[in-house]
């Protein structure tokens, strides 16, 4: 009986110390594993929110029982929290972005957003016809990451894209977007630099409100 | 003596030409001295077809620079170099594009100055950049777009 209890005392000594050593060998493994590993790949938080869009936008029951002004608000929903609006905004005005105020840096990154998102989304709204996309090429230097990819139709005609991505804590963001070679923040920052050298920062201002009215206007 | 002179005067005639000839051609080659007076940047672009070494860099359409080498980097990316005059800074947000002067010119590359304060020191890199622009395809595909 004695001898029982002591084998059963050994056995239990002998089960918690392969628990500590199993628990020490497992977090050994995570303080070596590289941060970029325990953040998501930024092909893999890409894919994940043109999973979300393109499902919302194949799906005709969804598409037909609300309204536009629903279907534009739940694509907003998805997209807006995969751009990074304030690095969009601060590359985009670039030479002129740190001789504004903290206040007035907000309000142009919050009018750019109102942009792009009302540039892009009836666009794609309208034209989207079940396109299926290629991804080709994921590169990650240090904090940024480049992916090619390909839109391609059903007539099988292609438009090469590429996404420029910025690495935020656990999670990828993106910035850029180069439609067949031409960056979207080279575009914006030229005629930025034109509207800025020739007249002032408020006409800029205007010109971006004026846009952003027309478009919701439509 | 005298054809000790001759023949002093005959070898240092040769040896300024010589130096003249030399300049004259690195001159005319837009060859730079070794070390360039530059400093090196390096580009990363996703294409770089039709640019050539030797061939300019340019801001608002200043030369400010001009290529060295062009090479892959282990991504299989074309590795662009660059020799940038040491007058010019170069924010860590600037934009390179790979640009053709005129319709059929040149290809070079063509800079957009960015607008963080801090600037890209030898040996540094762009990352954000822009591929030459296939005119031809876009063309077609302008054309032929709407099948």
């Amino acid at each position: 009986m004695v001898r029982e209890e002591r084998c059963l005392q050994q056995a239990k000594r002998g089960y918690c110390r392969s628990t500590t050593t199993l628990v020490a060998v497992l977090g050994m493994a995570l303080v070596m594993l590289p941060l970029q590993v325990l953040a998501d790949a930024p092909l893999a938080c890409l894919k994940e929110s043109i999973g979300k869009i393109t499902t919302v936008l194949d799906d005709k029951a969804f598409r037909e029982s609300h309204s536009r002004a629903e279907l534009n608000a739940k694509l907003i929903g998805i997209t807006q929290d995969r751009f990074d609006w304030k690095e969009i905004a601060r590359r985009s005005l670039g030479l002129y972005w740190k001789d504004r105020s903290q206040k007035e840096q907000e309000e142009f990154s919050l009018l750019l957003k109102d942009l792009l998102i009302h540039t892009y989304l009836d666009k794609i709204v309208d034209n989207y016809s079940g396109e299926s996309i290629l991804y080709d090429k994921e590169v990650i230097k240090g904090q940024q990451a480049f992916i090619e990819m390909r839109i391609i139709n059903k007539s099988e005609k292609s438009i090469a894209l590429g996404v420029r991505m910025l690495k935020a804590d656990t999670t990828w963001l993106i910035y850029d977007l180069i439609i067949e070679g031409v960056s979207s923040i080279k575009n914006y920052r030229v005629q930025f630099y034109d509207i800025m050298r020739k007249s002032s920062y408020e006409e800029l201002i205007n010109k971006l409100q004026t846009k952003v009215q027309e478009l919701t206007r439509e | 003596m005298r054809k000790i002179d001759l023949e002093l005067i005959v070898g240092l005639f040769l040896l300024v030409g010589i130096i003249a000839l030399s300049y004259i051609s690195v001159k005319l080659g837009k060859m730079e001295w070794v070390g360039g007076g530059g400093y090196q940047v390096i580009a990363i672009f996703s294409s770089a077809g039709g640019l050539k070494v030797g061939a300019a860099v340019e801001i608002a359409g200043v030369e400010v620079g001009r290529i060295r080498s062009l090479g892959l980097d282990e991504d299989y990316q074309a590795r662009v170099v660059m020799d940038i005059n040491r007058t010019v800074s170069l924010q860590d947000d600037s934009i390179a594009s790979i640009r053709t002067k005129g319709l059929l010119g040149e290809k070079y590359v063509d800079i957009t100055p960015g607008g963080t304060e801090e600037f890209i020191g030898e040996g540094g890199v762009i990352l954000d950049t822009e591929p030459p622009i296939d005119m031809e395809q876009l063309i077609s595909k302008f054309i032929f777009g709407k099948v």
